[in-house]
Formats: C-alpha cells, structure tokens, sequence
C-alpha cells in the first residue's frame, strides 16, 4: 500500500497556475495519443467501427510489423504488439486524466522509445520527432506524477484526510 | 503483490488477443479502352499485398483494353481500398478511392472502367 501511495501521490508545484501549465501537454498528448493513434490500432470503445476491432484486441497488422524489429520483438510479437497498443490507447486516456500516471508514464516511455528507435530513426531523425515528443512530455509526468489536475491528486488528498 | 500478479495474469492472457482475419481473394479487372500509349497498368490499395506507394502491376488480357489481377490476402475488413494506375498515373485524383467489398463466397469479382467511379 505504501509503495501504491508512493506512486500516486503527485509532487505539486508552489502555484496552481504553474501545475495547469504543466498539465496542458499531459492532457493533450495522452487525447491525441489515446483517440488518435491507440484507437488505430487496439480495441476500444472509442475506436472507428470500420477498423472492425474487438474490445481489447490489437490489429492484425501490428504484431507483423513489431516482429520486423527483430530480437525479443520476433520472438513475443503479439506480446509487445498488445502491450504498445494498450499503453496508447489506454494508457493515453489515463495519462489525460491522470490516473495512475507514474505508471502510464513509464509505459508510454517503453512505447514511444520502440518506436523511436526500432520504426522512425532509421528513417531520419525528423521523423523520429512526434514519438520524442510523447516520450519527453511523459519523462516529466513519471517525475511529478499528475499535479494539481489529475484524478491522482484527488486520491491522494483523500488519503491524506484518512490519515488525519 | 497478490493483487498485482492477478493483474499480470489478466495482461498476458489478453496479450493473446488479436484481431482474426480471413483470406479474401478479389479479381481485379480494368478496361482502359480509348486511353493511348499505354505501357503499364497497376492497382494500389491498403492492406498486403497492396501498397499505396507502389504498383501491383495487372496483365493484359485484351492489350490496349482489359487487364485482369487476381488478389489474395488476409483481412479483418468487408472491403477494399484501391486505385488503379495508369503508366504510373493515379486514377480519380482528388476523389475518393475505390471500395472493393468483399463478397460472401471464396472470390470476389470487380470490374472497372479506368477514371470513372
């Protein structure tokens, strides 16, 4: 449980106005990361009916192109695959709300660092951009957690009133 | 540490779940009638073994008018996008692409009249 609070419990900045800056690219990143690119590719309920996906399920295409990566990825495709579609599309809308966002953090970081260095690097550095933007903005959401507007520091207040 | 091994289980069991597909064969066929010089036909589309970045050349069956390709490939979707090309040349540009919706028997047969929709 203390290892549970540990991870929720945000570190908060001296003014309200500096935690809702920081929040902005949070909550942007982790609706674009979850609506747009997680719903292409994993079942959710917010995912285009035309993609034809099944709640939770990963798309038929994704684990064939995770096991071009080679190594690890060749031999758990559907493994990697699931867990990088689930961090997007999950993860991304829990990263937004700020649930549990140390840990959305760190799997979106897995994630975006795969696709940096496995799929965009190698076809230049330009194109490795968008994916080392959703990673750096979750770097600094795995440090402080959620801030003042997150479900987290919700939780977290109602611990601390317990606690009293 | 219970309650998180539980939470494991429940990842790596739907780790297992991905999206079935079935094998779709679709018989493409273009009538260029009337189009002169033509010295290359090809279809791209989404999904393998289409590509929208290169061709998948088709046969002439009648030269300077019907050219045929058969498709086969594995897909989760009722249908298709596709385009056909002309000497490299996109058909229907600016306008939508192609729907091929798959038929409910083993092959599905779409004929088309190249640049109209």
């Amino acid at each position: 449980m203390q290892f549970l609070k540990r991870l929720t419990v945000p570190i908060l900045m001296p003014h309200w106005i500096q935690d809702l800056l920081l929040a902005l690219p949070r909550i942007i990143c982790g609706l674009l990361m979850s609506i747009d690119f997680g719903a292409s590719k994993f079942g959710v309920p917010w995912s285009d009916a035309e993609r034809k996906l099944g709640f939770f399920e990963v798309a038929f295409w994704f684990p064939t192109d995770v096991a071009a990566y080679g190594g690890i990825f060749a031999i758990f495709p559907v493994f990697f695959a699931w867990m990088g579609a689930f961090s997007e599309a999950v993860g991304g809308l829990f990263l937004a709300l700020g649930v549990q966002t140390r840990v959305f953090s760190f799997l979106m970081i897995a994630t975006m660092l795969v696709a940096i260095v496995m799929q965009q690097l190698p076809k230049g550095t330009w194109n490795a951009l968008p994916a080392a933007g959703f990673m750096w903005v979750s770097v600094f959401t795995l440090i402080i957690g959620s801030g003042r507007f997150g479900i987290d520091y919700l939780i977290s207040k109602k611990w601390k009133h317990e606690k009293v | 540490m219970k309650k998180y091994s539980v939470l494991w289980a429940i990842l790596v069991a739907a780790a297992g779940c991905v999206q079935p597909t079935m094998q779709r064969t679709v018989v493409l066929t273009l009538d260029v009638s009337g189009i002169p010089n033509i010295q290359n036909t090809g279809v791209r589309g989404s999904g393998n073994p289409l590509s929208w970045d290169e061709d998948l050349p088709l046969k002439a069956l009648v030269p300077d008018s019907l050219y045929t390709v058969t498709v086969t490939g594995q897909t989760p979707y009722d249908f298709a996008e596709i385009k056909f090309t002309v000497n490299g040349q996109f058909e229907l540009e600016g306008k939508e692409n192609r729907k091929v919706y798959f038929a409910n028997g083993d092959t599905t047969f779409y004929r088309a009249i190249f640049n109209v929709p």
